[in-house]
C-alpha cells in the first residue's frame, strides 16, 4: 500500500524551472526570467548560439551555479537535494587528452557514492560494466580512454552518466567534434534506446539533429522559447540567431519516425 | 685525515640508501599526482615557500632562544599554510591562480632571506636546506621519513579513487556528492608533507625535479594512473640509489648527481621514442 502510495506521488515533471534569471557577475544577464519544465521520459534538446547561455543553463539544472532569482526543481525537490539523480555527460573535448585512465576506471566514477570511503566494490564494476555494455564498448573496458577516438569517448562518458544511476541524463554537446558515424549512431540507436527509461536533455548546437530526434526544443539566448519540433521554422530560426541562416534541404530525415516534421523551409531535414 | 671505523662508514650508507628508497616511495606516489594534474607550478611554490617558514624557525632558535623551534618544523608550517592557501584560492577565489601562486613562492622566499640575513650562526645551515644533504641524515631523521611517508600511503591508499576522480574531472566528482575541495586541498597538503620530507635529501631548489621527473619517465610507458605510481616509485629509487653511488668516484654532493642521473634518463627516453616512432613511420609510409 505504501509503495503504490510512493508511486502515485511520484512527480511527472522531472525538471522545472521558475522564473530564473542567472548572471556572472550583476552587469549582464546571462539568463533572463527562464520559466519552463520537462516531463519524465521527455527528450528535449537545448539549441542557442554561442554565448547564448546554453551551457549556464545546464549548470543551473546541475546546481553547480545559484540563480540570482527564481528557482529550479528536480523531481519536485530543490536541486541541490536531488542532483545525484542526474547523470551528466560533458564534452570529452574537456578532458586532459594525456591523462593515464583506463576506460573501466573512467565508468566506475559513476559510483563514487556508493561507498562511505569511496573504494570501488564488486557492485560498482558490475554497475559499470552494464553501462559500458549499453553503449556497446565492453570489449573496450580495459583499454585507455586517451587512446579512443572522440566518439568512443563520448559513449564512455555517457556510460559513466548511465553508471550515476540517473532519472535524468544531460548531455551537453555530444555530437560535437564527434564524426558523422558516432552522430547517426547517436541520433539513430543510442539516444532513442536511453529515452526509454530516461528523461534525456541534450545541450547541442546542431539544430538538424534538434528537429528529427525530440519531442521538444528549449532555445536559449538569453531568454528561453520553447518549441514543439514542428514549429521551428526559418524564421523563427533566423530571428532567434539574429544573422542570417541558409538552409540546406537534405535527401531524407535522420529519423523517418519524424517525417512528418520536415516541412517546407524548416531546419535541416 | 679522519680515522672513521669501515664498519660506521658502511652503517652511514646503509643508512643513507635506505633513507633514498623509503623517500621514494613517498615521492613515486605523490609526484603522480603532481604529473597527472599538471601542478608542479604549485609544487614549485610550496618547496620555495618553506624556505620562509625554516628562516623564521631558525631565526626564533638562535635570537629568541626558543630550543623547540626546528627549522624542519617550520619547513611543515609554511609548507602546509601554502598548500592550505593556494588550495583555497584555486578552489574558491576568482583571482587569476597563477599570479598567486608566484605571490606565495616570492613572499616565501623574501621572508626566508630576510631572517636568515639577521642571523650569525645559524645561516650556515640554510646550505643544506637550499641544497640537500642526505650524507647528513640520521637514524631520526629516517625515522621521521618512515612515519610520514606510511601515513601518506595509507592516506593515498584509503582516498584513491576519489583522488584519482577530482584529478581526472573535478565537476562531475562534485556532482556525484564528493567534497571536492577538502580532497583537493589533502592533495595539495600531501605534496606538502613530501616536500618536507624530500627537502633534506635533494634541497629547495632542485626538489621539483625529483618530484615530477620519475613520474613523468614511467608516463612515458603506462597509460594506467596505478601502474605508473608502482613505476615511478621503482624509477625513483634507482635515480637515487644510482645518484648515490655516482657520487662516491665523483666527490660530488649527492642531491645534484640524483638530478643529473634522473635529467638525463628523462631526456633520453624521450629522444629515444622520437627517434623510434620517427623511424616506425618511415617504414609505414614507405
Amino acid at each position: 500500500m505504501k509503495k503504490k502510495l510512493k508511486n502515485n506521488s511520484k512527480p511527472k515533471k522531472a525538471i522545472e524551472l521558475h522564473n530564473v534569471s542567472f548572471s556572472y557577475d550583476n552587469s549582464r544577464e546571462i539568463i533572463s526570467n527562464a520559466s519552463f519544465s520537462i516531463d519524465n521520459l521527455e527528450r528535449v534538446y537545448i539549441v542557442g548560439p554561442n554565448g547564448g547561455g546554453k551551457s549556464t543553463l545546464l549548470k543551473l539544472i546541475l546546481g553547480l551555479l545559484t540563480p540570482k532569482c527564481g528557482h529550479i526543481k528536480i523531481n519536485g525537490e530543490n536541486v541541490t537535494k536531488m542532483r545525484r539523480d542526474i547523470g551528466f555527460t560533458p564534452q570529452y573535448a574537456n578532458f586532459d587528452p594525456l591523462f593515464p585512465i583506463s576506460v573501466i576506471d573512467v565508468v566506475k566514477m559513476g559510483c563514487l557514492d556508493l561507498t562511505w570511503f569511496g573504494r570501488h566494490n564488486k557492485e560498482s564494476v558490475s554497475i559499470a560494466l552494464n553501462a559500458l555494455e549499453t553503449v556497446g564498448l565492453i570489449d573496450f573496458r580495459h583499454h585507455s580512454f586517451m587512446n579512443l577516438s572522440g566518439g568512443q569517448k563520448q559513449r564512455v562518458l555517457i556510460a559513466r552518466a548511465l553508471a550515476c544511476r540517473p532519472k535524468i541524463l544531460l548531455l551537453d554537446e555530444p555530437t560535437a567534434s564527434v564524426d558523422a558515424g558516432f552522430e547517426n549512431y547517436f541520433v539513430a540507436e543510442l539516444l532513442p534506446e536511453l529515452s526509454k527509461n530516461l528523461t534525456v536533455v541534450v545541450v547541442s548546437h546542431d539544430l538538424a539533429i534538434a528537429s528529427n530526434s525530440v519531442n521538444k526544443v528549449i532555445c536559449v539566448n538569453k531568454e528561453v522559447h520553447i518549441h514543439p519540433t514542428q514549429s521551428l521554422d526559418g524564421n523563427f530560426i533566423q530571428k532567434f540567431y539574429n544573422y542570417d541562416i541558409n538552409f540546406i534541404r537534405h535527401d531524407k530525415c535522420i529519423n523517418p519516425m519524424h517525417h512528418n516534421d520536415c516541412k517546407g523551409d524548416s531546419t535541416e531535414c | 685525515m679522519l680515522n672513521i671505523p669501515i664498519a660506521s662508514i658502511y652503517s652511514i650508507i646503509t643508512l643513507q640508501i635506505i633513507f633514498g628508497i623509503i623517500a621514494s616511495l613517498t615521492f613515486g606516489i605523490i609526484g603522480t599526482f603532481v604529473v597527472v594534474k599538471r601542478i608542479s607550478y604549485i609544487a614549485g611554490a610550496i618547496s620555495h615557500s618553506i624556505l620562509g617558514g625554516i628562516g623564521v624557525a631558525l631565526y626564533c632558535q638562535e635570537k629568541l632562544d626558543w630550543s623547540y623551534s626546528h627549522p624542519l618544523l617550520g619547513a611543515l608550517i609554511s609548507a602546509l599554510l601554502a598548500a592550505i592557501i593556494i588550495g583555497l584560492m584555486t578552489r574558491k577565489s576568482h583571482q587569476r591562480i597563477d599570479t598567486v601562486i608566484g605571490a606565495i613562492w616570492a613572499i616565501g622566499m623574501a621572508t626566508g632571506v630576510l631572517c636568515i640575513a639577521k642571523l650569525e650562526e645559524g645561516y650556515k645551515s640554510i646550505h643544506s636546506y637550499l641544497f640537500g644533504s642526505i650524507a647528513l641524515t640520521g637514524q631520526q631523521d629516517l625515522i621521521i621519513v618512515s612515519i610520514l611517508g606510511v601515513l601518506i600511503l595509507i592516506i593515498v591508499m584509503l582516498f584513491y579513487d576519489k583522488l584519482l576522480a577530482i584529478c581526472f574531472d573535478s565537476e562531475f566528482s562534485e556532482l556525484r556528492g564528493i567534497k571536492v575541495d577538502f580532497y583537493y586541498i589533502l592533495l595539495l597538503c600531501l605534496i606538502a608533507l613530501t616536500i618536507v620530507i624530500l627537502v633534506q635529501m635533494i634541497g629547495i631548489i632542485m626538489l621539483i625535479a625529483l618530484l615530477t621527473l620519475p613520474a613523468a619517465v614511467a608516463c612515458n610507458f603506462f597509460t594506467k594512473l596505478s601502474s605508473i605510481m608502482i613505476s615511478s616509485v621503482i624509477i625513483c629509487m634507482l635515480f637515487t640509489t644510482s645518484g648515490f653511488f655516482l657520487s662516491i668516484p665523483l666527490k660530488s654532493a649527492v642531491g645534484p648527481v640524483i638530478i643529473i642521473v634522473a635529467g638525463i634518463s628523462y631526456l633520453t627516453i624521450l629522444v629515444t621514442k622520437y627517434l623510434y616512432f620517427k623511424i616506425k613511420n618511415s617504414k609505414n609510409s614507405t
